[in-house]
């Protein structure tokens, strides 16, 4: 059993991450903090401790990422161990300005790898009506929904429909965006957004006695 | 980035970022840790590709091992279909390529030699192959009716030697070298005993058989239908 000792390491540390890493493995510390720029900066010089570092702070976000576009878990942690194996390739190229930079950097190495999958498996050949009708969405039942219910309710859409939700509404990616992305036209992209919102409104409402008991409250 | 229709979907955003793991899901670090640590140091292997090989590799035994099965079946079917006559009628006419007479009686004898009781296929064969050794060796000298009973004698062997001790005789002896014929001829000097030459002088011959030397002498009405075999177990020299 670990001991739960947090390590506080100042930036510029005269110690290198193996040195500190090993230390940390012999007197069994389960948590440290280091900062990310030092992490960087180590893994740059291709410290395996420092690659491991990063990876622990930010597997798990990033798997959140890859799942919302892929439903199957282990395809999803394929695709995580992809991206990070891109990351560390390119690490050098990589100027760190910040924890937001890194997560957006990360972030859009995780959703290429997701969308490179996809189109592997050929799932946006979507024939559909580009006429599609704005549907609105139920505000108040979204606003009482929690982060792991909006997350299970958009894994349960099917592929299509998830990947242009996820890169419209997550991501904030235009119409125009998305289609040159995926390679579908910018109405096409319309019609499947607005279809994943009424498969959503059907989902919420089969949750229905859920959500009613949580208005009451 | 166009934000088409903010408000709704920023909410969905920031609630979505605010989530740290999967709900109701464990991930282990480590493994995947362990993972991309070989995948990076080059230890990584395409499971795609093994798989492609390991069933390419399988698909090339069973290639293999139904080609050797089937070789083998068409070698057995070659044994099977080369007949016990044939070769008996191969080895022989060399002997007898001075006229057509002489053919026509090795025909006859070949044509006496059928009628003997059919013996297994491959255990006849190795008869053959002993014999064929024996008869290469048989030079007679002398005139075609003499030629001729060398033939009879050999296609009577033939049938009357039993399988079980031909090939006895085969397991047993151990095979020596040929030895050399040599012409009284060529010598020019007479030799007083040539070991390995079949002799035609009164009617007797010298056969040379499996490394035994079997002395035959004909009868002098030759009537009699028997052939008489004198063995030696000790070779002349």
């Amino acid at each position: 059993m670990g001991r739960k000792l947090i390590l506080l390491i100042p930036a510029g540390n005269p110690f290198s991450t193996n040195c500190i890493y090993t230390f940390i493995n012999r007197h069994n510390i389960v948590d440290f903090y280091m900062e990310t720029s030092e992490l960087i900066k180590e893994a740059k010089q291709g410290s395996a401790a420092a690659q491991k570092c990063l990876f622990d702070q930010w597997a798990e976000k990033m798997l959140l990422v890859c799942r919302r576009y892929v439903k199957n878990s282990e395809d999803a942690e394929e695709l995580l161990l992809d991206g990070f194996y891109k990351f560390f390739k390119k690490i050098a190229a990589f100027n760190y300005q910040g924890d937001a930079a890194l997560y957006v950097w990360l972030k859009r190495i995780m959703i290429n790898e997701c969308l490179m999958f996809l189109r592997k498996k050929n799932v946006f050949t979507i024939v559909t009506d580009a006429t599609a009708a704005e549907v609105p969405l139920q505000e108040e039942a979204l606003n009482n929904l929690s982060a792991g219910e909006i997350f299970n309710l958009i894994i349960q859409l099917p592929v299509g429909y998830r990947t242009v939700f996820n890169l419209h509404v997550i991501e904030g990616m235009s119409h125009l965006e998305i289609a040159k992305l995926l390679g579908i036209s910018p109405g096409t992209s319309k019609s499947q957004f607005s279809k994943a919102k009424v498969l959503l409104q059907k989902l919420l409402l089969q949750n229905d006695t859920e959500y009613v008991t949580r208005k009451t409250r | 980035m166009l934000h088409e229709k903010p408000g709704n979907d920023f909410h969905w955003k920031s609630k979505l970022e605010e989530l740290e793991s999967l709900p109701g899901e464990t991930f282990n670090k480590d493994a995947a840790w362990e993972k991309l640590h070989e995948r990076m140091q080059g230890k990584h292997r395409n499971k795609k590709a093994l798989w492609y090989w390991s069933a390419a590799a399988c698909l090339l035994s069973a290639i293999m091992i139904s080609w050797l099965f089937l070789a083998n079946k068409n070698e057995t079917i070659l044994v099977k279909n080369n007949p016990v006559p044939k070769q008996t009628q191969s080895a022989l006419p060399h002997l007898l390529n001075e006229n057509k007479t002489d053919r026509a009686m090795v025909i006859s004898s070949l044509s006496n030699e059928k009628k003997s009781p059919p013996l297994s296929v491959e255990k006849s064969n190795k008869i053959n192959s002993v014999f064929k050794h024996d008869i290469l060796q048989l030079k007679p000298v002398g005139n075609n009716e003499e030629k001729e009973e060398f033939i009879r004698q050999k296609i009577t062997i033939n049938a009357a030697l039993p399988v079980t001790t031909a090939i006895s005789i085969v397991a047993t002896i151990p095979e020596k070298k040929k030895l050399k014929v040599v012409h009284i001829n060529e010598l020019g000097d007479p030799v007083t005993e040539s070991p390995n030459i079949a002799r035609s002088h009164d009617h007797r011959s010298l056969v040379k058989f499996i490394n035994r030397e079997i002395n035959t002498s004909l009868p002098s009405s030759g009537n009699t239908g028997f052939n008489i075999f004198k063995t030696k177990t000790v070779p002349s020299n």
